[in-house]
């Protein structure tokens, strides 16, 4: 059982941190706010946007849905534990799926969580991932052609 | 805007939830996934408790799905992306399968749970489980109790009791004839539901209806069954679809309310429409195949 | 004409931010952080009308970990903010006018205090009935929003005699029109980091569109001068217009002012609708006549736009909006009459297309309306309506020579998706139906007559060796850096090493104008144009006095300045980093952008014109309606930057189909009722056609050197009207009202009474 404040051993990016906060803390804040790791973008709060997008245990999860007690013991990866160059970056680059680039983190989060699951085979599987991610600026033309590239050219 | 000042409590057994619930005398909210609490939170349509017990290591919660001998179990702590991936809910239960399937996105299939949908009385998952005569095993200070789906819903008690399963009694040797769980809301996915439809329909070969099983939900209407529909249906056959008689069968017994985005009228000829519409394409397979 | 999509688009894409923003690296402004910085939280008053009586901030102030807890009282300059007149307060004293409006602003250790202390604000006042629509605030006796009254602003603009013109018209059409408030929806929300500085200056690092405005207004507020502020503008997480005005700034400087420390404000969804702007509701009524030969012979149109509490740029946007009620088109006779009207409904103001989608929704409507009353094909007839490269523009001003109308018209014809049948229903599942229409029109850039609207730029070559073209312009994702990228590279003919883009920081960048109305990318153009043979004088020249080689033989090149022979490239002479240790080589300009010389207040002088073929899929059994298939012709001068042209339209395009299709700040007694992204409803990647084709005619009338028209508005212009054509297309039903209402189109009947009693085969 567990009360009032605590410290909780948090998994992210490979890195183990104590965490001292509430367990009821929300994971985007311990993120952006605690750990400024301000890769992980926030926007609607309700789970509404995918802005917060994060992987726990390789799964897509929006953080800020997220309480600090539902983390322990999980693995978890935000953006800036991906490379900053690879195939799915130049990807999104070269295909115009950003603009603005705020929905970016996210987006990306939740199409790696979906080339790791395995289930990205087919363009309706992928458009089905993404869809708890909005855009404002692209219209998903650009995510299109890369979803498109993945699907015809398998890039991983 | 989040207070972070609650004092979380995860509770092993069944006895330490009854032994809190018994000490925190209503100052509490079970939490499961979070997800539906955390956007009430946020909304202020809710406040935010002193104390969350957190329903994450009961191990009755946790069974997943399991197939018994005349009955399919699903802990209440199930994420909906689990119950979409067990293969006895995809070869038994498909309305449920499609049902689950239009909730949310992905990410917070990930982390919702059939419970915690079942517990907002609003779910989507909700008429699906109805067409299944689902049951709920709750726990609470009289110890376990069984008590069917639609009963629940139809009491408007608060409720207290820890749901720990649901159970799907005789679930269905073969798939069902019709099976069908639509939903409409204001645009194509990730969206609330305006309209939620649910059912099971069995044909004998002769287009004559032996069973039927209708439920409507949707938005802030708690779903039901539709036994005066179900008992059109009965009393039909795919030879001729009399499809005005079901509309108006269906708007008549279905009493949504209004809300700022739609009237209780459209949500009544979109329920119908949707029922109709599978009973339809039924009756278009019969006149194909005969 | 150039077809930009698919893969065909092969130039590759360059843009600078591109790989910061696809790894997450990018900072934000929301993002950034300094060491002791306290968390600022504005208090909302929560409420759409009331008298202000009082403001209890004592308890607030005694909370420990609270650091200032400011009103109005604490406002040292002016207590207002507004672009175009300033009067929405920094903090309200006797009037609280909308939800949104700020009482009270404080800073505090950490966020968690800050909003315990404004729950600690006490608002004393006595609530007012909500002037929830125009209508409302018009009524007599109905209490004044702001000393002048409810009206903002009204335009008038005749042309001819309308009375008579009526008896020349063989068809007559009459319909009022409604529009959606729409939010803008970027997806960072507003916010930013203030710091006090050393010197007793500040620096603001806070999205907006102008920089340099803004540094005008918080001068005004703090009673400073512009020079001790410095604005740090760039990058944003989007805008399309919705940051433009003043947001979260005078709230972070007056606290990080008063508390001498950094402050931080990030606004949380629900703040951001709350007090945000959204687009013009408008109500346009249109009465629209044609004579024997389907020529427009009379065209009378009322527009009620409702404004909200507050001025910002509610009368420009009416302005345009009574521009663009004409549109592309010859009329003989026209008479508009506009009113920006005052209400408690939030904020509205500037908004990507600026009061034109919502008239041209109208205008494109009344056609298609007038197609079917006299039995002219609808395309057919906006031929014979449009204007023709030399006419005058639509408040009958001189413009540009134009024929980009006609234009988009001749690449409809070429269309497939143009001529496929204009409406089928699914054999399988006959609630399934399908319509196809398409729409027209033409949009102005730039801000019109009367507005100032001028454009700067500098080049300079940097001691380590670059380029520098430096502009007060911003980026908020629609590709202005690549852009300008695009635009050196053609001039100097170097890499994309060699030059450095310097955007959005007043204390680094000239004062350019703004980076709205689809201006910076024309802007910068024509800046470079008149900045570079100058600036290659001088460095030439520079050159030449070291190297020997006369000036007249040299150009730049990859790295440095080359000796030319014949037009080809031969020994480097200098590098850039060498040439520029010789001289101090800097070009500036500023002009104003092109304006038509007949003064009539909003008029043009340069459009942009578009095409949109749509089709339709409408689901009967709920009226849900998906756009399948969206393709765009655009007239809008040469391609700088492909993809990014290609994303503007995209990009655009779906936000139309939101507002057509489910976008609406649903207010009931002017409190909002959607105050967040799960009632407030967006496009997802599953409501958008995946590819939507682009054409671009690059054409320009002979003589035209003003260059490339921005295209950051244009596809979000015509789309409305052009799905609410294929709407009645396919169903029969003419929607007037945005977003279009499903009811409307639930209609069990066709499939009904097919299979009515019988089986079916
Ligand atoms: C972005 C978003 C989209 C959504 N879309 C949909 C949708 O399309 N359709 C839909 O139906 N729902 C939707 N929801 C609501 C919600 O996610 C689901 O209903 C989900 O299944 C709730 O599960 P949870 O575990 O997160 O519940 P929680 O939020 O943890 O709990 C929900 C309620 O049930 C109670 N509760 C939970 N478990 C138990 C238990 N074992 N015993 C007793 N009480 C319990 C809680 O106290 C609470 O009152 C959405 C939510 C979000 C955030
Ligand atoms: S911020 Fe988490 S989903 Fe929007
Ligand atoms: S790129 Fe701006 S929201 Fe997606």
């Amino acid at each position: 059982m567990t009360t009032s404040m605590k410290t909780t051993p948090l998994e992210i990016n490979g890195t183990t941190y104590q965490i001292e906060a509430s367990p009821s803390r929300r994971l985007v804040d311990i993120l952006r706010h605690d750990l400024r790791l301000t890769g992980t973008k926030v926007s609607c709060e309700v789970g509404r946007c995918g802005a917060c997008m994060v992987l726990v245990d390789d799964v897509p999860h929006n953080s800020c849905l997220l309480m600090m007690y539902q983390c322990e013991g999980r693995r978890i990866e935000t953006v800036e534990s991906f490379p900053e160059e690879d195939a799915l970056t130049q990807a999104f680059v070269e295909e115009g799926a950003l603009q603005c680039g705020y929905c970016t983190p996210g987006m990306m989060i939740s199409l790696r969580g979906l080339l790791r699951s395995g289930r990205a085979e087919t363009k309706e599987a992928l458009m089905e991932g993404l869809s708890g991610n909005i855009c404002r600026c692209t219209g998903y033309g650009g995510i299109h052609r890369v979803l498109d590239k993945i699907t015809e050219e398998g890039l991983s | 805007m989040t207070m972070t000042k609650q004092q979380v409590w995860r509770p092993w057994t069944l006895q330490e939830v009854v032994s809190l619930t018994g000490q925190l005398d209503g100052r509490y909210c079970f939490t499961a996934g979070g997800t539906w609490l955390r956007t009430q939170w946020e909304a202020g349509t809710l406040e935010e408790p002193e104390h969350l017990i957190a329903v994450d290591r009961v191990p009755e919660l946790q069974s997943g799905a399991a197939v018994q001998e005349n009955y399919i179990e699903i802990g209440a702590f199930t994420t909906l992306t689990d119950v979409l991936e067990h293969p006895a809910v995809l070869a038994k239960l498909p309305v449920l399968v499609e049902a689950c399937k239009q909730i949310a996105a992905p990410s917070i299939r990930h982390q919702a749970t059939i419970g915690g949908n079942i517990c907002t009385r609003t779910g989507d998952a909700v008429p699906a489980l109805l067409v299944y005569d689902a049951v709920l095993l709750w726990y609470g200070s009289d110890g376990l109790e069984e008590e069917s789906l639609e009963a629940w819903l139809m009491r408007e008690t608060e409720e207290e009791r820890l749901l720990t399963a649901v159970r799907i009694y005789d679930a269905p040797e073969e798939v069902d004839d019709v099976v069908f769980a639509l939903k409409s809301g204001r645009r194509e996915t990730f969206i609330p539901s305006q309209v939620t439809v649910a059912g099971r329909l069995r044909i004998d070969p002769q287009g004559n209806v032996l069973a039927a099983a209708i439920a409507c939900g949707g938005g802030s209407a708690v779903p039901k069954r539709m036994p005066k529909t179900e008992s059109l249906f009965c009393r039909s056959s795919t030879r001729k679809l009399f499809p005005a008689l079901m509309h108006d069968e269906i708007k008549r017994e279905y009493d949504p309310p209004s809300d700022v985005f739609a009237s209780a009228e459209y949500k009544k000829r979109v329920a119908a429409n949707l029922i109709v519409g599978e009973w339809y394409r039924k009756g278009r397979d019969h006149a194909v195949s005969t | 004409m150039i077809t930009l999509y698919l893969h065909e688009q092969k130039r590759g894409n360059r843009r600078p931010d591109g790989m910061k923003k696809a790894s997450g690296r990018l900072q934000y402004l929301t993002d950034l952080n300094q060491e002791g910085q306290l968390y600022g939280a504005v208090k909302r008053a929560g409420m759409p009308h009331a008298v202000l009586k009082q403001v209890d901030i004592d308890e607030a102030r005694a909370l420990p970990g609270v650091h200032a807890v400011l009103t109005a009282a604490d406002v040292p300059g002016w207590n207002g903010f507004g672009i175009a007149d300033p009067n929405q307060p920094v903090f309200c004293t006797d009037h609280i006018r909308y939800e949104g409006d700020a009482v009270a602003a404080v800073a505090a250790d950490s966020p968690e205090t800050a909003q315990a202390a404004l729950n600690l604000i006490r608002i004393d006042a006595e609530p007012l009935a909500p002037l929830d629509s125009p209508a409302e605030a018009l009524k007599p006796g109905a209490v004044h929003l702001h000393p002048e009254g409810n009206v903002l602003h009204t335009t008038a603009f005749h042309h001819e005699d309308l009375d008579k013109a009526w008896e020349h018209c063989r068809w007559i059409v009459e319909e009022t029109y409604e529009t959606p408030r729409q939010m803008h929806g970027y997806m960072e929300t507003e916010g930013g980091l203030f710091l006090p500085e050393e010197d007793g200056s500040l620096t603001v690092h806070a999205p907006t569109q102008h920089g340099y405005k803004d540094q005008m207004q918080l001068a005004r507020i703090l009673g400073w001068h512009e020079a001790q502020i410095r604005i740090v503008s760039s990058p944003i997480g989007g805008s399309f217009g919705g940051k433009d005005e003043l947001n979260v700034q005078p709230y972070g400087a007056l606290l990080a002012l008063h508390t001498g420390r950094p402050v931080k404000i990030h606004q949380s969804r629900q703040e951001s609708v709350r007090a945000g702007l959204k687009r013009h509701p408008m109500q346009i009524r249109m009465k629209t006549g044609l004579d024997q030969h389907g020529r427009i012979a009379a065209h009378e149109v009322d527009i009620l736009s409702d404004t909200g509490a507050y001025a910002t740029l509610g009368g420009p946007v009416l302005q345009f909006a009574t521009e663009h009620a004409v549109g592309a088109y010859r009329m003989g006779a026209v008479r508009v009459n506009g009113r920006a009207v005052y209400t408690n409904n939030g904020v509205a103001g500037e908004f990507r297309g600026f009061g034109g989608n919502q008239v041209i929704f109208a205008l494109e409507g009344q056609l298609d309306r007038l197609a079917d009353k006299s039995g002219i094909p609808p395309w057919e007839l906006r031929k014979r309506n449009l204007r023709r490269m030399y006419d005058p523009g639509p408040l009958e001003q001189e413009v540009a020579p134009n024929n980009g109308p006609r234009d988009v018209w001749e690449a409809v014809q070429r269309s497939l998706l143009w001529q496929k049948p204009k409406r089928s229903r699914s054999a399988e599942e006959p609630w399934l139906v399908r319509g196809i229409g398409v729409s027209l029109a033409m949009h102005g850039s730039g801000l019109g007559y009367g507005i100032p609207d001028p454009a700067g730029g500098e080049l300079r070559l940097t001691k380590d060796g670059r380029i520098e073209a430096a502009f007060g312009h911003e980026e908020f994702g629609q590709g202005l850096l690549a852009s300008l990228q695009e635009m050196m590279l053609d001039h100097f003919h170097c890499t994309k090493d060699d030059i450095r883009l310097t955007i959005g920081d007043t204390s680094l960048v000239p004062p350019s104008g703004s980076s709205t109305a689809s201006r910076s990318t024309n802007m910068m153009w024509q800046a470079l144009q008149r900045m570079v043979p100058g600036w290659k004088k001088q460095l030439f020249t520079a050159v030449q006095q070291a190297s020997g080689v006369p000036a007249s033989r040299m150009e730049t090149g990859p790295g440095g300045i080359f000796r030319m022979e014949g037009g080809t490239q031969q020994e480097l002479l200098l590098s850039y980093q060498e040439a520029a240790a010789l001289a101090d080589i800097t070009e500036a300009v500023s002009f104003h952008f092109p304006v038509t010389p007949d003064p009539i207040i909003g008029g043009h002088y340069l459009y942009g014109s578009t095409a949109v073929i749509t089709e339709v899929e409408i689901d009967q059994r709920t009226g849900a309606v998906q756009v399948l298939e969206a393709e765009h012709v655009v007239a809008a001068g040469g391609v700088v930057y492909p993809i990014g042209y290609l994303g503007q339209i995209e990009g655009g395009s779906v936000m139309a189909l939101g507002f057509t299709l489910m976008e609406d700040t649903v207010m009931e007694g002017s409190v909002c009722r959607t105050p967040n992204l799960d009632t407030y409803l967006m496009p997802t990647i599953q409501d958008v056609p995946g590819y939507q084709p682009v054409q671009a005619v690059e054409t320009l009338p002979p003589g035209d050197d003003y260059g490339p028209r921005g295209v950051g508005e244009i596809g979000s212009v015509a789309l409305a009207p052009a799905i609410a054509e294929a709407v009645y297309q396919a169903s029969g039903v003419r929607v007037e009202r945005l977003p279009i209402d499903r009811e409307v189109l639930v209609d069990e009947t066709a499939w009904m009474t097919a299979a009515e009693g019988e089986t079916i085969g």
